[in-house]
């Protein structure tokens, strides 16, 4: 019985992974996005950043995921109405979860991609011009491999940060760890049991990722060690 | 309106409306968090009499519908924002209530009791349990009567039904005020509870305006059809023996 209950909560895991990989996704794209507009010449692209950035980082989670589930579709679905159009747009929970978190987590991975951008000496850019490299090959071969061992530290903090964020979502009913981990605890009244198997969870992705996150920033500081010791 | 536009947004909202419901289909709540009410069986389903009790009705009723687990804090926000139509989870009629959310004929006049460890001796009055700690869960009739009529006692609140128990067995709070049926089925009836007991009378909504007029299935405001839908459905339910069936099942009466 106990076992079974184990087994269930242990497979809603599986949404909270994919929920967590897919906002991760969504906020590497916003993050690279906004760095190169920050960093970018044009003043209305930088100060449209500087507010994204400084609006979700400002505002707590929670009450973004709110407005994102609650009133965003309500709101949309007025404005449809009044224009006289037939829509209707409903969010689910999982994709209300995914755009917040990566969101959220854009504005973050934002400022971490902005400082391992500012950390590329720019002589090397100018280097990379000189011998006749286009811009999206300076880009690919010259500032992308470094930037990625500069900002491996901070794009850590952010993914393990945005795992554990995930269970918020269960606030809004999507059937994750959390949720399910909530519910077995309420029906057999052993909550000790269920919230500790999810919090083993957690800590056992953390545990992977930073494995794998160790052995992505020995792959790209090869040759960097040596003249920074 | 041009046309290429209308296009994009038709199809922005067909991508992320998802696998929003049907038409027909009704979608209704519930918190499965409190047991033999409404919880989850070990494979993850639904389960309970509030579950078996709208299957019922919505068959009765020829309503297709969708139950589905959410968390009491979500559920009446989404009620207002109609991402459920409606809610089955021991909810009580209340004025409060009444302002933001329509509710089908009471189905049940449920009754309240304060649990307690054995040989306590507690008076179940104002005066009695002065300076004791009672626990509640937050937002419920029984916070209501507690916060109302015990002003002297220490109130404890906890956002799920099972946190109260685990207080009580802990010893940090001397008693608490639970649906009856409840507390005789999830506490009492577990190795947890045997050094426990339920202490006072049985209270209803006759002692008491706070816990309310009975347990009814809420509905969004501005769905009036639907109302009269599940209120045919509750009757018919009644009327074949179903809900006579059903409280024999879960309550043994």
């Amino acid at each position: 019985m106990l076992s079974d209950y184990i087994a269930t909560v242990l497979g809603a895991g599986w949404i909270s992974l994919q929920l967590a990989f897919l906002s991760l996704v969504l906020a590497v794209v916003l993050g690279l996005l906004g760095a190169l507009c920050k960093r970018s010449g044009s003043r209305t692209l930088r100060v449209l950043v500087e507010i994204y950035t400084t609006l979700v980082r400002g505002v707590p989670d929670l009450v973004l995921m709110l407005l994102v589930f609650y009133s965003l579709p309500a709101l949309l679905n007025q404005g449809f109405e009044a224009w006289g159009w037939e829509y209707s747009v409903e969010f689910s929970p999982f994709t209300a979860g995914c755009v917040t978190l990566g969101l959220i987590f854009g504005a973050y991975m934002t400022e971490t991609f902005r400082g391992a951008l500012q950390g590329i000496p720019h002589g090397q850019i100018e280097a990379a011009h000189a011998y006749g490299l286009g811009r999206i090959r300076t880009l690919r071969s010259i500032v992308l491999p470094q930037m990625i061992r500069l900002a491996l530290p901070g794009f850590t903090n952010n993914w393990l940060v945005l795992v554990k964020a995930t269970a918020l979502v269960s606030l809004l009913g999507l059937q994750d760890i959390m949720f399910r981990a909530r519910g077995a605890a309420e029906a057999t009244g052993k909550p000790f049991t269920f919230y500790l198997l999810a919090g083993s969870f957690y800590l056992a992705i953390t545990v992977v990722s930073l494995g794998a996150l160790v052995w992505v920033g020995r792959r790209y500081s090869m040759g960097v060690k040596e003249l920074s010791r | 309106m041009n046309y290429s536009r209308k296009m994009l947004f038709a199809a922005v909202a067909l991508v992320i409306s998802g696998a929003a419901a049907a038409n027909d289909t009704i979608t209704i709540a519930t918190d499965a968090t409190f047991p033999p009410f409404e919880s989850v069986d070990a494979s993850g389903k639904l389960v309970g009499y509030d579950i078996e009790l709208a299957e019922a009705v919505c068959k009765e009723a020829k309503l297709d519908c969708n139950i589905i687990g959410a968390a009491w804090e979500g559920m009446i926000p989404g009620l207002i924002s109609k991402k459920y139509d409606a809610l089955i989870s021991q909810l009580t009629v209340t004025d409060a209530r009444r302002k933001v959310m329509a509710f089908s004929d009471v189905y049940q006049l449920p009754t309240f009791r304060f649990v307690a460890r054995k040989g306590s001796n507690l008076t179940i009055t104002p005066e009695g349990l002065k300076g004791k700690t009672i626990a509640v869960q937050t937002g419920t009739p029984m916070d209501a009567y507690i916060t109302k009529h015990f002003p002297d006692s220490k109130i404890t609140r906890y956002s799920g039904g099972s946190e109260p128990y685990l207080e009580l067995a802990a010893g940090r709070a001397d008693v608490h005020l639970s649906y009856e049926a409840q507390i005789l089925y999830s506490f009492l009836r577990k190795d947890e509870g045997k050094d426990f007991e339920l202490v006072g009378k049985s209270l209803t909504g006759k002692d008491a305006p706070e816990f309310g007029e009975g347990v009814a299935i809420a509905i969004n405001k501005t769905n009036k059809d639907l109302v009269a839908k599940i209120n045919s459905g509750l009757a018919a339910v009644r009327d074949s023996g179903q809900m006579d069936a059903l409280d024999a099942k879960y309550f043994g009466k």
